[in-house]
């Protein structure tokens, strides 16, 4: 509409105003009498006679409906984690894992050829150290680094002792022989059975605690000395470095110093 | 507690609460802009009269759950407003047209006959003009004229923005105006 444009608040009041003054003047209609009785009369009956259907309803479905709906939340809840995933249902306390059997695989074999080793026998041209073999239990315990695969190839670690006196090497030679006689492993690559296992587990490491005892500080330096004095260099040094390491306080080098040159 | 100095809101909690006397009061505050809103908005007097029963039969049983939250008249007027948009839905369906009726110009009563048709006149001129508007300016004018609600009140009412409500009534004047020049 275009005179919309042409009309102001002000305009727009003012013409009310006029309308307004015609209908006042010439609109008084009023509902008949007989309407305002009928009226005030409902009005009256609505006080002394309430409608039930008009009245709020407060029913007990209406009051507990919230709780209900979370009681049965909570009961799904708890249905479904302890029957649907009986699962993830936490472990009871004190209860352990089943042993894990661990097969053991052999990498390349650690051989250690001493060629002018005094040690060497005449029947055995490898000497497999005592405190070395490794027992059923051992060869479980240990990495793979130490085991051998080769069912025909025994596994023999690396001599620490490369400077022991003829009287150690008998003693070693004959607990070697024990070892065998008693059919203690030098680990095979074949698999070992837990049965086994568990019978040797028990004899040998009482015995073993003491093969892996280390000689005393004076003996072990004779030893050392004498790998300096008849030139075996190498083999002093690397003895010498597992001296520090059995005995870290002891002052060797002080000691080994003037047999070095 | 004095009736004559409470206001509507106060008169329907009062009668909520079982107070007929405040029913009362009430009625005779508004029964006569409803009515003539009822009678504009239909164009026909025993239509305007049963619509105008039915909406305070409504307001009656709606006493408990009447909520002060709002003007009183806005809280009638669109009572008023929604049956009245009924009872037009129900006459399209049935094809019943709705013309004002002659006893309502018989009605006014004048002493002298040239006198009355000639006011009486400008008066159905108008009302003629005014019944050409569009439904929704037409309520917001009778809403303005017979109910006397400012903008807000009708913007409640009717349901939209107060900017709506005034584009509306100038729509509405502007017509009127051209329609009927100076009044």
């Amino acid at each position: 509409m275009t005179d919309k444009s042409r009309l102001s608040d002000e305009q727009l009041d003012e013409y009310l105003n006029q309308i307004d003054a015609v209908c006042n003047e010439f609109d008084q209609n009023e509902p008949d009498i007989a309407i305002d009785r009928q009226i005030i009369a409902a009005a009256h009956r609505e006080l002394e006679n309430p409608n039930p259907k008009a009245m709020p309803v407060y029913s007990w479905w209406r009051r507990l409906s919230l709780p209900l709906y979370a009681a049965a939340t909570v009961s799904f809840t708890a249905f479904a984690v302890h029957w649907l995933w009986p699962g993830s249902a936490p472990t009871p306390e004190k209860v352990y894992m089943s042993p894990v059997e661990i097969e053991v695989r052999e990498p390349a074999p650690q051989v250690v050829e001493q060629k002018h080793n005094k040690r060497s026998l005449p029947e055995q041209k490898e000497l497999v150290m005592p405190e070395q073999v490794l027992t059923k239990s051992e060869a479980v315990l240990l990495p793979k680094a130490k085991t051998s695969n080769d069912a025909d190839e025994e596994v023999v670690l690396e001599d620490s002792f490369a400077s022991a006196s003829e009287q150690d090497l008998d003693e070693e030679k004959a607990l070697v022989e024990s070892i065998e006689e008693k059919n203690l492993i030098v680990v095979t690559g074949s698999r070992i059975k837990r049965e086994e296992l568990s019978e040797a587990m028990t004899a040998e490491d009482e015995k073993r605690g003491e093969k892996l005892s280390f000689p005393s500080e004076q003996q072990w330096i004779q030893q050392i000395i004498a790998l300096y004095q008849s030139g075996k260099i190498e083999e002093a040094k690397k003895e010498q470095v597992k001296f520090k390491q059995v005995y870290p306080d002891y002052p060797i080098d002080e000691l080994i110093e003037p047999f070095k040159s | 507690m004095d009736k004559a100095v409470l206001n509507d809101e106060q008169l329907m909690l009062e009668y909520a609460n079982g107070s007929a006397l405040a029913f009362e009061q009430l009625y005779q505050r508004h029964k006569g802009g409803l009515y003539r809103y009822c009678l504009r908005q239909l164009r026909h007097k025993s239509k305007a009269e049963e619509c105008f029963q039915e909406i305070w039969l409504k307001l009656i049983n709606s006493r408990v759950n009447y909520k002060p939250t709002a003007l009183f008249t806005t809280y009638l007027y669109r009572i008023a407003q929604n049956h009245i948009i009924d009872m037009a839905r129900k006459d399209n369906r049935s094809g019943t047209e709705v013309e004002m009726e002659p006893e309502t110009i018989e009605s006014q009563g004048f002493a002298e006959p040239l006198e009355a048709l000639t006011r009486e006149g400008q008066h159905t001129r108008l009302r003629t003009t005014m019944a050409k508007l569009p439904i929704e300016q037409k309520t917001v004018l009778l809403l303005k004229l017979d109910a006397g609600l400012s903008l807000e009140e009708i913007a409640t009412v009717v349901d939209c923005g107060k900017e709506t409500v005034k584009s509306r009534l100038r729509y509405a004047v502007s017509f009127l105006k051209q329609q009927l020049g100076e009044l």
